[in-house]
């Protein structure tokens, strides 16, 4: 080596920087010049008085005035200016406002998809559908409890659901994560707490949890949408029992789905469940339940909720699943309406689905709502009529104003309401996410996503 | 278990943290904290006047990184924003304070500190005030390096920087500070 070391080729000796070749050659010089030695010793000198000067400052730590002040502050504003744009994670993955209708097959609903399928594609189980239902009815509440995992951190959670007695809805649900967050359903509207936001979004829907109490009627409704379920059985080590597994999987409005459920053939009821947003059940399961108990009659209790005085209320912007974008995006789905305004068209285009399904022309409908090219006829039968057919729309009663909107990678979402008379003469309200896709120009188009939330009965 | 979580959270980038703060996960700002909250008091405490409220100004530089989050374009200079916030914070808070206290009482307040400090107290102050002085570039790579913890191959990829001119920038960085520290 001709020369000193840089001062840079000082410093990446210093920091171990430097390859074996290099480092060799870099000290065999530092022995001979002692110039060298006394420039790294200077420098050795300046590092190990920034490191004490780091160690000292460890005892300013802010993180929790950081925390506190934050909360002050967005308690203080309501509409502060928060970075956040909806409480994403843990609620959408969970379900996010994906639930229901045309996607019967819905996370939420995947339960008794599977309890359908063991009854209705194995005959050769001892037990049978009227069994099942036999060992559910008379139990208006079912709780969970298991755990979530949402970008590889896994959230213990419980949840509670009640149903309502004579109908399929569900009347209340509860879910209780242990990092504090709180996500429920109350009449009409879907509530997400968020501990670490102080904030408690909401939807003016049933956008989450378990849309449908699982009934005799639910359980038909869902056996018509799952294709091809895998059956086996598990010993049970720890409760020395045999279980039914249950393997299905399949794609709706929100996405793809699979999932594994276990039921106990002597109570005939559910014990177990584990659900993945994958087709091929890999990877660690978006929601866990290992224990699933049913409950004759939960009390009230169980379903308040107690929240912080400070927590401030909003709106949570609409949202749509990313991986229907690319379904959303095709121009052969959806209509033109040269001349109306977004609204309006949105409007117009809800109109016109319920025309499609009150003429029955499924063609037309998949055309206005591509989810809906996910299913057969059969399955489409299923799911806009449910059971018995009854719950088909026979009248378009009322098209609301625009209440709801957000934003997705193809322009505006608007939430249409609808009021419509089904064919067993009750009247629903049924809202619509309509997405706009704007070509860059005054043109666009428009396309309907799906529900927004369950549909919910008219007095 | 938590303590696992914390730690893989602490190897995502700033771009991750920042991503999943403004999706949603209101948490993820906390790991930004952790990881530049001694960079930023030591920058503090050497640029205020009043080095006894670089604490606070710390804190008030995050809230208003945490509420601004979003303005920020270049998501790969996290810490850049941040000690252009801290600068602003740092202004503002020796002005107030400043008016708060009067000159002259501000003054008295200040110079029997100095008097008082001992001998490593006072290499702090001289250490602070010659990283405060620091050109950004050189500054931001000492900030990482030693206040949050990074490795110069850390630091490149933070800065987006061949590691050769990270360990360069450090080197100068150490003379600039040698000369500052010996006036």
């Amino acid at each position: 080596m001709s020369g000193h070391l840089s001062k840079g080729q000082l410093t990446a000796l210093a920091e171990e920087c430097v390859s074996k070749s290099e480092k060799t050659s870099f000290e065999a010089h530092m022995r001979e010049c002692s110039k060298c030695r006394e420039e790294a010793r200077e420098n050795g000198e300046v590092r190990r008085r920034l490191l004490q000067h780091a160690t000292r400052l460890d005892q300013f730590s802010v993180e929790d005035e950081v925390r506190s002040s934050i909360a002050d502050k967005s308690r203080v504003a309501e509409t502060a200016v928060t970075p956040f744009k909806r409480p994403k994670g843990f609620w959408s993955n969970l379900i996010g406002g994906r639930t229901f209708r045309f996607a019967a097959g819905a996370a939420a609903l995947f339960v008794v998809v599977a309890v359908a399928g063991v009854f209705f594609y194995t005959p050769s189980q001892a037990w049978t559908l009227a069994e099942s239902i036999q060992a559910i009815q008379g139990k208006r509440g079912v709780y969970f409890s298991g755990s979530f995992t949402v970008n590889g951190e896994r959230l213990d959670c419980e949840m509670w659901i009640r149903g309502k007695q004579g109908e399929p809805r569900v009347q209340d649900m509860v879910l209780r994560g242990k990092n504090g967050i709180t996500m429920w359903v109350r009449e009409n509207a879907t509530y997400f707490y968020n501990p670490a936001e102080f904030a408690v979004y909401t939807d003016d829907a049933q956008t989450a949890g378990f849309t449908h109490w699982p009934g005799a009627e639910f359980l038909e409704l869902l056996r018509r949408v799952t294709r091809n379920p895998e059956i086996d059985y598990r010993i049970d080590l720890f409760g020395r029992r045999r279980l039914i597994v249950f393997k299905a999987r399949l794609v709706d409005a929100g996405g793809a789905k699979s999932f594994i459920l276990e039921f106990d053939p002597a109570s005939k009821l559910l014990v177990r469940l584990k659900w993945w947003q994958n087709l091929d059940w890999s990877g660690d399961p978006a929601f866990e339940a290992d224990t699933v108990s049913y409950l004759d009659s939960p009390p009230d209790s169980l379903f308040e909720v107690d929240l912080p005085g400070y927590v401030v209320y909003r709106e949570r912007d609409v949202s749509i699943a990313p991986e229907m974008i690319g379904l959303l995006r095709a121009p052969s789905f959806g209509l033109e309406q040269p001349g109306l305004s977004e609204v309006e068209a949105s409007r117009k285009i809800v109109e016109e689905i319920f025309a499609a399904e009150i003429s029955w022309d499924l063609a037309r409908f998949r055309r206005l709502a591509p989810v809906a090219t996910l299913w057969d006829d059969e399955q489409m039968k299923a799911v806009l009529g449910g059971v018995d057919g009854q719950e088909l729309v026979v009248q378009l009663v009322e098209v609301g104003e625009v209440r709801r909107r957000g934003r997705s990678p193809l322009g505006p979402l608007f939430v249409v309401p609808v009021v419509v008379r089904q064919k067993d003469g009750k009247l629903y309200e049924h809202k619509l996410i309509v997405q706009i896709r704007q070509g860059g120009g005054p043109e666009f188009s428009c396309v309907v996503y799906g529900p927004y939330g369950a549909p919910y009965p008219v007095q | 278990m938590i303590n696992a979580i914390r730690e893989a959270e602490l190897i995502l980038t700033d771009q991750e943290h920042i991503e999943r703060c403004l999706n949603g996960e209101a948490d993820q700002f906390g790991f930004l904290v952790i990881r530049y909250q001694r960079a930023v008091i030591a920058y503090l405490r050497g640029r205020m006047r009043y080095r006894d409220r670089a604490q606070e100004a710390a804190q008030e530089t995050f809230v208003r990184a945490y509420f601004n989050l979003a303005k920020l374009k270049k998501r790969e200079s996290f810490l850049s924003w941040l000690v252009g916030i801290a600068r602003h914070v740092a202004c503002e808070a020796d002005r107030r304070e400043q008016r708060e206290r009067g000159v002259s009482a501000a003054y008295a307040e200040l110079s029997p500190g100095v008097a008082k400090a001992g001998p490593a107290l006072e290499e702090d102050l001289a250490l602070e005030a010659a990283l405060s002085s620091l050109p950004p570039k050189l500054r931001d790579v000492v900030l990482l390096r030693f206040y949050s913890g990074c490795s110069c191959l850390e630091v490149s990829q933070l800065l987006e920087l061949p590691v050769g001119t990270v360990t360069k920038r450090l080197s100068r960085a150490y003379d600039l500070i040698r000369k500052r520290i010996q006036k």
